[in-house]
Parts: C-alpha cells; structure tokens; sequence
C-alpha cells in the first residue's frame, strides 16, 4: 500500500473543519467571496463570533496538524464548529431583537372633506409605506390619503441613504383618526452586493417578497424585468451618485427580476436582483449578482424613472 | 489502513451534518444524487470512481490514501453511477454497451456482466430501485435496464444526440438533455393512464428567457435564439430547480454586430455565443424567468452611450464552457468546465447562475466528472484530459491532486486534442471560442452560422477527414490550410505550424466517429434495397458519392445551389457517411431534414423525382445507414 497521502488528508481534515464555515458562510455571507460579510450585531450577551473570513484564514493559516492525535483533532474542530454556530445564530434572519421607533419618525393625520390624510416623515430617509394596495416611496416624508373610515395597517419603512440600514414598523389609522406607530423587526439583511461602484443591501419586505436598497457611485438606471410595465417597483434619485429602491413582491411561485446599469471608467456593470420561489419551496429567495464588461463609450447620465421626489436632495 | 486522524475528522463531519442539513433548509426526504458524468463519489468511505476513457478503465481512487486500483473495460467508458452500495454500471461509448461493476470492499473493481444498447451509451441516471437509464448519442435512444438481472426493459427514440440523464426527486420522470438544439427531453416513466408506455416530450427551455431579457435592458445587441452543448442537468438540493449548463447561441443573419469607434478605432464584435445555465422547476417544467414582454424594457437600464444607435458590450457570463458534468452542494451550483479546466462554483439562487460567479477553481485539464460530499464539503473532479483526481476544499478554497493515469495519446495527438477543446484561446478564435464549442465531440451543432462568407451550417467532422481536398469549395489540399483559414475566419491570431499540424492530427483521425452503424435485422432488407437504388444508374446518387471515399467524390459541382450573395456557384460533394448526424444540410443549413433534401432536389443532384414511394423511403434508410 501507498503511504498515505499527506496533502490529501489535511485537505480533508480542513474539509471537515470547512462545513462550519461553509454553513456560517451559507447563511450569511455575501454574493462574492470578495465582498466583506453583512454587517450585523451579535445578540446581546453572545459571544463575539469569528467571521467566516476569520475562520478560513485561521485554517489556511495554521500549521499541518500531522502530528496531533485526533482527541486534539476532535477538540479543534469542535472549537470551530462552536464558534460557527455561535455565528449562525446570531446572524439566522428574522431573529434581530424588535427595533425602537425611531424618536425623528413623526406620523400625523390630517382630515378634510375629501378624508383622511396620512404623513409620514423622517428627514434624511428614504421612506416606504406600503399597504391598502398603496406602494408609496419618496425621500423626507409620504402623504397618502387614506379615506374617511380606514382602519388600514400599513407597514413604513426608512433607509438610510449612507448606510442602508432599513428600519420597519406598522402604522394604523383608526376612525377617529388617531394613528398608531409601532416597530416590528428590523429587516435583516439578507444579501448584500459590493462590487464595483455600488452598494445593495437586500432583505425581506416581510409579506414573502423582497425590498433592495443601492446607492451607486455613478449615474445608473434601473428597470424592472415584469410584465409590461418597466417601472414597477424601481425609484431611482439619480446624479453624480444615485440611491435606488427595487420592490420585488412575491405573492406565489414566479420570478421577479429588476436590473441596474451603469458605466464607471469605461466598465460596464449590471446588476441584477432577483427573486425566485417556484412549487415545493416555502419561502422565496433573493439573488443579487453583478457582471461588468468593457465599454466602448461613455455612458450620457439618464434618469429612466426618477419617481422619489428630487426637492431637497440630501447628501448620501 | 486508513488514518485514525482522518476517521476521526470524518466522524466530527458526520456529527456536524445535521447542524448543516439545517442551516441548508434540506428537505426530509432523501435529496437526489449530488453528482454528475465521469466520477461517482463514496462519501461514506471517501473512495472515488472514474471512467477513464483514454485508457479503456475504471479507476478506484482512494482519496484518503492516494491509492488508485484500475478494472479494464472492454472500451473507452464516459459516465460512472452508482446502483447500490456495491455495484456501479458504467456507460462503454465506444463499444455500446453498459457494464456492471463490483465495487465490494477495497479490492480493485470487477466487471460482472454487460448489456448491449444502442450505439454510443452516454449518460447514465439510477433509480433507487434497481433500474437504470442510459442515454445513446448516435442511437437516439434511452434505454432502461433491470441491473439485478442485467437486462433492457425498454427502450424509447429521442431527439438528436442526447446526452445527460437524470431522475426527478420521485423517479417518475427522466430529463434528458442534448449536445443540438434547445430542447430538454422529459420522459414520463410511470405514466398515470394504467398501461401506457414511458412517453417522450420535448420542451424548449434553453432559450434564454432571463439572460436575453438582462441583454435587452442594458441595451445589448443580442439576442441569443437557441442554444446547443447541453451534456448535464442537476437538481438543487430540495428537488424544485434543475439546472440545465449549456451554450446560449445568437446565429443567422445578426451573429455579429460591430462598435464603430470602440476600443481605440478596433472594430469589436459581439459574443455569439454565452454558456448560460437554465433553471426548470421542476413541478412546472417552466424555465425560470420574470414574466412579461422583454421588450418592454430595451435599453431602459442601458450601460452605454446611444450616441449613433451603439449597442453595449453584453456581460460575458460564466466562464463554464463545455460544462461535462455539474453538481449542487447549498446554494451553490459548481460546474465542470471542460474547456477551461476549472470547476466553477455558481450562485443556485440566481435565475441564470451563470451570470453570478462565485468562485473559479483550476483543476486538471478537461474535467468530466464532478461529485460532491456536503458533510466534509469538498468537490470531487476527475479531469479526463490531465488523467488525474482534484479535490477541492469547499471552505478554505484549497485544491489538491492525485494523478491517477498517465495519458496514452502521443504528444502530437495530445497537443491537438487539447487545442481542439480549449476555450479562450485566442489563437484560435476572436472571442475565444474552441473548436468544440460547435463541434461537440467532432460532431455538428447543427446550426448556420454567418461568417464572412455567407450562411454556413456546422461541418460534421468525426470520421469524415481522411480524404482531401477540404473546404466547402475544395480550396485546400491539405487540411492544416482548411484549419488555417477557419481560425483567421474566426478572427484568431493564427497557431504555429506544429500546432496545426497537432490540431490536424486530431481532428482527422483522433475523433471518435460514432462506434456502431449496424443496420437492424429488421431494416436490413430495405436498407439493402436503397443502396440499389443509390448505386443505380437510373438514378445515379453514386456518381458523385463515391462509397468508398466516405460517400463523396470530393470534386466540384454546380448544383444549383448558389444563393443571391454567393460568389461561387460550385460546391465540393459532401461526404454522406453518417449524414443523418450531420443535419441541417446543404452549404447553408436550407434543408431540415433528409426528406427535405429529396423532396427539393428537382433532380439536381440524381434523378430522384421520378422514385417510387417505396424506393424513396428505401433511399432514406440507405442514407441514414451511412
């Protein structure tokens, strides 16, 4: 018999070691093995886990573990497999701790003949209110009439144009017209994408479908890939820089797809964002992807659909 | 004897399987098979088989020592499946049958019986319940076998070439795929209606809904209507997705399209041609695509200036060409990329994973095989053109090899085989397309191309070189020349004279032409009587189509075929063997089918209009006999 093969036998010993970075990763890592890990913050009293990078470069790092016995083996992996887990479910999405309403978000009705009007704002956000068959998106505040006798739980969010962080609640106006904020969880970020000149951040709008958020370093378009309406469900602030809202809601089986383009120093970039649950699957999931190839020309800035509202452009 | 210290880390990976299995979302019922063509993984003792074509054998690959035992086969094998726990069949291409192996315990491999097939058996898929299925590329069948008594229980005609097989999740339905045209096969094995017979559909998926629909938004000028080069298809994990590798074309009349001014006054043209990934739910049988009118949406999230009307650059896509083999682990859909020599790992939740690259990772040379094991997460890929083993490490990205057999081609041989396959290389191809891209195995994709000389169907080429001059005009005496112009067609940069003389080598007589034209029993009478006819002065096919030339004087003729934008009117007579294969025919594709051919032929080539009904299909059958 042949001695036994050396480089083969770490690999799989580091392979073994690799699921839990693997199931880490799995869960929570990025679209790009380049990009940085989510950001997101350990539950509190939990350990500080080790990122997927971390676990990866401390197997690639350490010496070959040739000689050890496998109790010390068995110890190391298990201490890897510990911190692993630790990382999961720390990072497992929908688990996030119910957020505060935030104290700047101000929500006020105001009554006239023609009913009841709904405003909703948080200077320096992009916001969203959503529900009652109303998809509103603008910057600063949302007004929305919302008849004289509703009673309607709508959902509101607001992103941070700098850090996308996304914050969402539920809001209800009664008959009597008073309205009721309250917080539910934050959206955790499922996918976030990195590369190039932009920055999408993905998470579930909490009704099966998705919300992707991007800002990009650039004049960029996007459109929405349904139907036969391009602008469905794509709000674009468009200039030197531009912040991007896709909605993706997923009401059954199908695909739903928007995608962004843009040039940057002669490299063409598309992003696509896509959502996807077909039959025997429970939930949808959500793919953000990027590709760039050379371009020829420059691109001429366009705004396609420049539906947030450009009074007061804030800084992002 | 194995390690202690690898026993023990396999152990801690099968206790940290079912933390895994959890935060994969695995479904409670058993998941389908992970793997796919050349190789099939023991996860439970780590010990991998290989169907090494080149050297006519079987391989035990050990992988936690290295050590490698060999079984020969009576020919060159393609796939490798696993029946039981003990047992292996494995698909004899060259010699049409599949053969069962005996792989108890840790001797070497024993062949325990074989069944004749149809010729070329390729694919191979098990059903968990002791059958098993084989695909037969030149004979256009699938066939299913009782491996406990090693018998065909039947066998049912396909479209042309097909190549992979696999079960859906329940084992009622086989999806076959194919190296020509944009079709899946799905075979319904256990109709519902009592007592009918497995049944064949075709269903057209591989035509780039998505990818087209992500080109005409960032104003691209492309658009990819059929594809070609589809060898493997791999269910996700839970059984709902089958993801479907293959080349997404764009031929005919707009295959090129060129950016004035782009590139420094460099004229550049488009990618015909885009390895792309369909994914089919599997419940539906739909490719996966947002619904809707894609035009809708051109050039509304467009990436370039429309400054004169200038269509963008496409994104290239995967780098996965000639994808042999694929297998899933997560969401990630890893792919054997034979042309390349990588295994790349794509993002499975994408609605094309080829355009979301996760990962590339270099392997041997010409991988065919690929199989995963979740619970140590490493890829397993057997590389038929390096003859050797890699195991890639899935967490820390690392990849070791075991070199398992040494290559038995000569240098020249070798060199050429591998300069036929390679994708990217520029020398041969503008945009880095390999000579396989359009002819699988030396075979024909079956389509028209526009390239600079008019419409031009794709040459069969496997078996039907020997004989000079070549070209469509019989311009070239030797074939080194034909080549030649080709890559400068092409746009290549051009090889050298010991390349050409390697990639001639090769093609002439180092493809493999399909192994078995055997007429049936049944047909021989006709076909017997359809060679009268061919060779009969009457009707004077034989004039030109000199049998013993490969069916073709290989002189000029003007047979009225010139179309309105040809310079020349005279064509070199076409080989006929294996012309059934070579389909659509005609310089520029014009004819479908043979029938096609002697319903327009106005006796043009032969006096075939006069023929009776009988002595035409008899001619037919001749032909397809070739």
């Amino acid at each position: 018999m042949k001695p036994i093969h050396k480089g083969l036998l770490v690999s799989l010993v580091l392979a073994a070691a690799g699921v839990t970075v693997w199931s880490a990763a799995a869960a929570t890592r990025t679209d790009t093995p380049e990009a940085p890990p989510a950001q997101e913050t350990p539950a509190p009293g939990s350990a500080q886990p080790a990122s997927p990078r971390e676990l990866e470069l401390e197997n690639a790092g350490e010496p070959v573990p040739v000689a050890n016995s496998a109790v010390d083996e068995r110890a190391r992996v298990k201490d890897l497999l510990a911190r692993a887990g630790r990382e999961s479910d720390a990072l497992d999405d929908g688990d996030a701790e119910p957020a505060m309403v935030p104290s700047d978000l101000v929500v006020s009705v105001s009554e006239s003949p023609a009913g009841k009007t709904l405003k909703v704002q948080r200077s320096g956000h992009l916001l969203a209110v959503v529900g009652a068959g109303e998809r509103r998106v603008a910057l600063h505040e949302i007004t929305l009439a919302v008849g004289s006798a509703s009673a309607s739980e709508l959902t509101w969010e607001t992103t941070s144009p700098r850090s996308l962080e996304t914050l969402r609640g539920k809001l209800s106006v009664g008959a009597d017209g008073k309205v009721a904020v309250t917080s539910v969880v934050a959206p955790a970020s499922r996918v976030t994408d990195t590369r190039h000149s932009h920055n999408c951040v993905g998470h579930g709008d909490g009704a099966g479908g998705f919300v992707v958020v991007c800002t990009v370093d650039a004049p960029a378009a996007g459109t929405s890939l349904d139907g036969d309406k391009p602008q469905d469900g794509v709000w674009s602030l468009a200039g030197e820089r531009t912040l991007l809202r896709f909605d993706l809601p997923m009401t059954g089986d199908g695909a739903s797809a928007r995608v962004l383009g843009y040039e940057k120093g002669g490299q063409g970039v598309i992003v696509r964002i896509e959502a996807s649950r077909v039959p025997g699957e429970e939930e949808a999931v959500l793919a953000i992807g990027a590709d760039s190839r050379p371009q020829p020309e420059p691109i001429r800035p366009r705004c396609c659909f420049c539906r947030i509202p450009r009074g007061d452009i804030i800084d992002f | 004897m194995r390690s202690p210290r690898l026993l023990a880390a396999l152990a801690l990976g099968a206790m940290c399987f079912p933390a895994t299995a959890s935060a994969l979302s695995l479904p409670a019922e058993p998941p389908p098979p992970h793997r796919g063509g050349a190789l099939h993984l023991d996860r439970k003792n780590l010990v991998a088989y290989v169907a090494d074509a080149d050297n006519a054998a079987l391989h035990r690959v050990d992988l936690i020592s290295g050590d490698v035992t060999s079984a020969p086969l009576d020919c060159a094998p393609q796939e490798v499946v696993a029946v039981s726990d003990t047992q292996l069949a494995v698909s004899l291409r060259a010699c049409g049958k599949v053969a069962f192996v005996s792989v108890a315990g840790i001797g070497e491999p024993i062949v325990i019986g074989s069944v004749d097939v149809p010729a070329e058996p390729w694919g191979l898929a098990a059903t968990g319940s002791g059958a098993v299925l084989v695909t037969s590329a030149w004979g256009r069948t699938l066939t299913s076998i009782d491996a406990s008594t090693m018998t065909a229980t039947f066998a049912l005609d396909l479209p042309r070439e097909p190549r992979g097989v696999t079960l859906s999740p329940d084992s009622r339905r086989a999806f076959v795929t194919h190296a020509v045209g944009d079709a899946v096969s799905i075979v319904d094995l256990a109709p519902d209606a009592g007592g009918e017979k497995p049944a064949v559909r075709s269903v057209h998926a591989l035509k780039g809904q998505h990818r087209n629909k992500v080109d005409r938004a960032a104003g691209a000028g492309t658009l990819h209507t059929t594809a070609s080069l589809s060898y493997t298809a791999v269910w996700n994990e839970r059984g709902t997705r089958l993801f479907v590798p293959h080349l997404l074309v764009q031929n005919g009349q707009d295959t090129t399209h060129f950016i004035a001014g782009g590139y420094g006054g460099v004229s550049v043209q488009e990618d015909t041609g885009v390895a792309t990934v369909a994914v089919i739910a599997g419940a539906t049988e739909e490719p996966l695509a947002p619904p809707g009118d894609s035009t809708a949406h051109a050039s509304l999230a467009r990436i370039h200036s429309d400054f004169r009307g200038t269509p963008a650059i496409a994104p290239a896509g995967s780098p996965a060409r000639q994808a042999r083999a694929a297998a899933v682990v997560g969401d990630s859909l890893l792919v054997a990329s034979f042309g390349t020599g990588e295994l790349v790992e794509l993002d499975a939740r994408s609605l094309d994973p080829a355009m979301s690259v996760k990962r590339r990772f270099a392997v041997g040379d010409g991988p065919s095989g690929v199989d995963v094991d979740p619970t140590t997460q490493i890829a397993v890929v057997w590389s038929q053109l390096a003859h050797d083993v890699s195991v890639v490490n899935l967490g820390s990205g690392t990849v070791e090899k075991i070199p398992v057999s040494t290559d038995p081609l000569s240098g020249a041989m070798a060199l050429g085989r591998r300069l036929f396959h390679a994708e990217g290389d520029h020398r041969t191809s503008r945009d880095g397309r390999a000579c396989a891209s359009c002819h699988p195995e030396g075979r024909a994709d079956g389509l028209v191309w526009r390239l600079g000389s008019g419409a031009r169907k794709t040459l069969f080429l496997a078996g039907r070189l020997e004989h000079g001059p070549y070209g469509w005009n019989g311009e070239h005496p030797a074939l080194e020349d034909n080549i030649s112009e080709t890559i400068s067609r092409l746009g290549g940069m051009g090889l050298s004279k010991d390349e050409l003389s390697a990639l001639a080598l090769y093609v002439k007589t180092g493809l493999e032409a399909p192994s078995d034209t055997t007429v049936p029993a049944s047909a021989q009478a006709m076909v017997q009587r359809g060679k009268t006819v061919f060779e009969s002065d009457q009707v004077g096919c034989v004039w030109c189509h000199k049998l013993d030339q490969e069916a073709s004087d290989r002189s000029l003729h003007d047979v009225g075929s010139r179309s309105k934008d040809e310079e020349r009117a005279s064509f070199r007579t076409p080989p006929l063997r294996f012309v059934s294969g070579a389909g659509p025919y005609f310089h520029d594709g014009r004819y479908a089918t043979l029938e096609d051919v002697l319903d327009q032929n106005l006796d043009r080539m032969g006096n075939t209009t006069s023929l009776s009904a009988d002595d035409r299909t008899a001619l037919l059958a001749f032909l397809r006999s070739l």
